[in-house]
């Protein structure tokens, strides 16, 4: 009794006897590093905001622009998850199911808008979607519109609702279909009543997650909308950014809560969603299912899809890439190489560099502590704990940028300590270092989670009945069972680490010292001078080129994976 | 003798090549009876389950030609062929109640609705699954998935069911509950059926009529019982049965004059003691044995021989007298079949020929 009494909080949530060792230390680690980088800066927005009077932050909450801006987000991104619902499914389909010429080429170009940095997508498309861009000369000049901020959303939200459905359709069972078709349905009636009703789970989540996304994009954004508040193309991401320039930490730290109180309950919405459908179509049997081998199309319809699936990719992911690369070298070669190595250039090229060095292993120990504690054990509050790693996925990078402006800025509660220390944070390469940590840290874990959980734990369970100690199991069974996901994942943070925009944003102001290559292209690109907006599209070459390597280095280890 | 008119389902060189390999089937030719109940039996990759697919439809042959009641039907899709398929999976839709599964071959035909109804509700009183008609897959058991998948296979009234490895995915306990089920249930319908399986045992204890097929081509068909008392050829011999296998049988006794491997099945040799007074004829025929070992098996003991240097299993009678592992035996060789070019053929012992009480004693 007296044991019970004195348990720590730990034990109390600890399952009885636990085989795998290292819990603690995983657990530790975890909790930690998600306090240390994503809640407590969140909450510091929060602080911040409950010093203010409360007539004040009912005065921001009822300010028309702030609702119109709320309300043109929503709609914009619930338009554009809609439309990518439906091309997603159209691509996924194509994908999986036919054989084609450059079906590869499609496939690892999907994530080109993951990999490509949201600020040069928003002046690529801003410029392909304006009158004198490919788009625009062919009657769909919508920059500056609500149309045009639709098709950006478009663009960002195609991998999520390709990813999230293609996997489920590569293992539907070819049994069921097959016993739909000897019942006597056709094969639109078998899409309709028996494929398309189990695609509703991962069709929600992937619209979930493109919505979730358009909530909180800023960088590909801004560019096309045009930030007017007479026409209402102002979303939400540009009104704290504003506000944070204006100084207004109030407005801005109000309208961020707004903002996360949204994000949080799109969040759930998506866990239950995900959730509900991972439980009804579990068969217990999967590695049994025999899937529908892909066919050469044979029939009109089969063309029709190919073909619209092909001219949704073009216009949305190759006349980008083509744009970047006309706009570069629109002044020749000699004018390219001298834009890529100016001063301000090539400092941006260190910091960057800086930031990804330290923000990627950083994430990655997260995420291999979070992933063997999600994935090994199991403990009370480990669903609400998966769905807290995943809120900077949820939340606008901007509001990352604010919430270390809040905790280390002028007027944040740290301050006096960092001052103290006499270390300067925001505002500095710190800061740069802090708000790309928080942009990508669910990327590892995410990758690994699924990986590790589908493995089974029973060969580290051997190993520790055997005495294996903690850090051995995980080096010689956990991390080879999970090393094709950890490259995998690395990538994907790498490429997000790199191409952070609005989070670096915020915290980054002295061009030539703290602004990373996607903030100099932004203020390339702002000069506006016909001069400087070519520079923005050499440096973004760059970056296009980069992204193209990830996509390679992407599949390449997406297969390993398999 | 079969008639023509006995035939239900025939193939003439029925034959599949996948990506240009090795054949997956080769020219198999089949017959199965009206009202039968058809084991394909092999091993795994023998082309079994790609013979029940064409026959289904769901798999276009690359020759050869599928009759059903004397008609071509190479050309006609799966779902006019008036057939059901049950899946070894069950293949249920997940998003479908139970009476939703097993109603969706009705509605795809545009029954009237209150006759579907009826339908449903008949075939749910069939499987004995009332209570459980709005439940989904994922709430119900294995054997339960595959009632309703049979359900919804019978539901359209097929002329000929077809099952691809009906046990293979349900517990040991309840499948052979489950087989004597289905049998009953196929007997009791009237439908002609073929089950795809690698359990010879299970092949053997359902069926009326066995194919054995091996490397693609049919290895012997026949009842069970003639598939094992007379097998045609050495795989069926190895595959069905247990069996034995010696690299000459001239080291024995009684086939001192015959060259060659044999296959020895357990029930063709009798162990006995060297004091037992109505087999002491034999003793001279018979030869040296120690008992390596003794398993119980519930009704029977299985013993191991050491016998000329080779392990020999012999059954024995819980009633017969005590043995015991070291004890010294003698084991007497009935019979044998004697492998020569692939086929088997049955040698009974020589020296028994002469010893007219004995041999009548096995006999009779």
């Amino acid at each position: 009794m007296i044991f019970r009494l004195s348990a720590s909080p730990i034990t109390f949530i600890m399952k009885n006897n636990r085989v795998i060792p290292g819990f603690k230390a995983y657990l530790g680690i975890t909790t930690g590093m998600l306090l240390a980088f994503v809640l407590i800066p969140l909450s510091s927005i929060l602080i911040y905001m409950f010093s203010r009077p409360p007539a004040q932050i009912l005065g921001i909450f009822l300010d028309p622009d702030v609702q119109w801006a709320f309300f043109i987000t929503m709609l914009v991104s619930l338009i554009a998850a809609a439309i990518s619902s439906v091309f997603g499914l159209i691509i996924a389909w194509v994908l999986t199911r036919y054989e084609f010429f450059g079906k590869k080429v499609l496939d690892a170009l999907i994530e080109l808008p993951f990999a490509l940095p949201t600020a040069v997508a928003g002046i690529t498309l801003s410029k392909l979607f304006s009158d004198t861009g490919i788009m625009g000369r062919l009657g769909f000049a919508v920059s500056y519109t609500h149309a045009g901020m639709v098709a950006a959303l478009m663009f960002v939200g195609l991998p999520f609702t390709v990813r999230s459905v293609q996997p489920v359709i590569a293992k539907l069972p070819r049994s069921v279909e097959e016993a739909a078709s000897i019942l006597g349905a056709d094969g639109r009636l078998t899409f309709r009543k028996v494929i398309l009703p189990q695609l509703t789970g991962p069709l929600l989540s992937g619209f979930a997650l493109s919505f979730a996304r358009g909530v909180g994009e800023y960088g590909s954004l801004i560019y096309i909308s045009g930030n007017s508040r007479k026409k209402h193309t102002q979303v939400v991401s540009y009104l704290i950014m504003q506000k944070l320039n204006y100084m207004d930490y109030a407005s801005a730290s109000v309208i961020a809560f707004m903002m996360l109180l949204l994000s949080f309950v799109i969040l759930i919405l998506i866990h239950t969603v995900s959730y509900r459908s991972t439980r009804k179509y579990a068969s217990g049997q999967t590695d049994t299912i025999i899937p529908v081998r892909p066919a050469k199309p044979a029939r009109p319809a089969d063309y029709l899809l190919i073909c619209t699936a092909g001219l949704y990719a073009f216009v949305m992911l190759v006349l980008p890439v083509f744009t970047v690369l006309s706009e570069a070298f629109s002044r020749g070669v000699g004018f390219y190489l001298k834009a890529l190595t100016t001063g301000y250039a090539l400092s941006s090229y260190a910091v960057s560099l800086l930031a990804v060095v330290i923000a990627v292993p950083a994430v990655t120990c997260f995420g291999i502590a979070a992933s063997m504690l999600l994935s090994r054990f199991d403990f009370k509050g480990k669903r609400i704990l998966s769905t807290l790693i995943d809120i900077p996925f949820s939340v606008s990078p901007v509001i990352a940028g604010l919430s270390f402006i809040m905790m280390f800025g002028r007027l944040g509660w740290a301050y006096p300590l960092t001052e103290a220390l006499g270390i300067k944070i925001a505002f500095a390469l710190p800061g740069v270092v802090l708000a790309t940590i928080f942009v990508i840290f669910p990327y590892v874990s995410r990758e690994l989670v699924p990986t590790l959980s589908a493995s089974g734990r029973t060969e580290e369970e051997a190993a520790a009945i055997l005495g294996a100690g903690g850090l051995r199991i995980l080096r010689s069974i956990s991390i080879p069972k999970m090393k094709w996901a950890l490259g995998y994942g690395i990538v994907l943070a790498t490429a997000r680490a790199f191409g952070e925009f609005g989070a670096v944003s915020a915290l980054s102001k002295t061009r030539g010292k703290t602004f990373t290559l996607p903030l100099e292209i932004d203020a390339l690109y702002y000069a506006g001078s016909a001069d400087s907006i070519t520079e923005a599209f050499a440096l973004s070459s760059v970056m296009l080129l980069l992204a193209a390597a990830f996509l390679i280095l992407k599949t390449i280890l997406g297969e390993k994976k398999k | 003798m079969e008639t023509v008119k006995d035939v239900f389902v025939s193939t003439r060189n029925l034959t599949k090549i996948f990506d240009g390999e090795v054949p997956a089937v080769n020219g198999v030719d089949l017959n199965v009876k009206k009202g039968s109940l058809t084991a394909l039996l092999g091993p795994s990759g023998c082309g079994k389950t790609t013979v029940l697919r064409m026959l289904a439809g769901l798999e276009r042959p690359d020759a050869g030609d599928i009759f059903m009641e004397g008609v071509r039907i190479n050309d006609v899709p799966a779902r006019d062929r008036g057939i059901g398929f049950l899946f070894q999976n069950y293949a249920l839709f997940p998003n479908m109640t139970v009476s939703d599964n097993i109603a969706f071959g009705l509605k795809v035909k545009k029954m009237p609705s209150g006759r579907v109804k009826s339908r449903v509700a008949e075939l749910i009183d069939l499987i004995g699954l009332n209570g459980y008609e709005n439940r989904f897959p994922y709430e119900l058991s294995g054997g339960q998935k595959q009632r309703v998948a049979f359900a919804r296979s019978l539901a359209p009234h097929p002329k000929l069911l077809l099952l691809d490895e009906p046990f293979a995915a349900i517990d040991a306990k309840i499948r052979s509950e489950l087989r004597s089920w289905l049998r009953e249930m196929i007997y009791q319908i009237g439908i002609t059926g073929i089950f795809v399986t690698h359990d010879q045992e299970e092949a053997v204890e359902v069926s009326d009529e066995v194919i054995l097929m091996n490397e693609g081509r049919i290895s012997q068909a026949g009842t069970p019982d003639q598939l094992y008392r007379d097998p045609a050829n050495e795989f069926a011999a190895t595959f069905v049965g247990r069996s034995m296998q010696l690299e000459d049988c001239s080291i024995l006794k009684g086939f001192q004059g015959i060259h060659g491997p044999a296959i020895i099945r357990p029930e063709y040799l009798e162990a006995f003691k060297a004091d037992n007074p109505y087999l002491k004829n034999a003793l001279p025929f018979s030869e040296d044995a120690v008992i390596s070992d003794v398993r119980f098996y519930g009704n029977r003991y299985e013993l191991e021989l050491q016998v000329l240097g080779r392990k020999f299993i012999v059954q024995r009678s819980l009633e017969r007298r005590p043995i015991h592992v070291g004890e010294k035996m003698h084991m007497l060789v009935y019979r044998l079949l004697l492998v020569r070019d692939g086929k088997v053929e049955m040698i009974e012992n020589e020296a028994l020929r002469d010893h007219d009480k004995l041999y009548s004693l096995y006999h009779w």
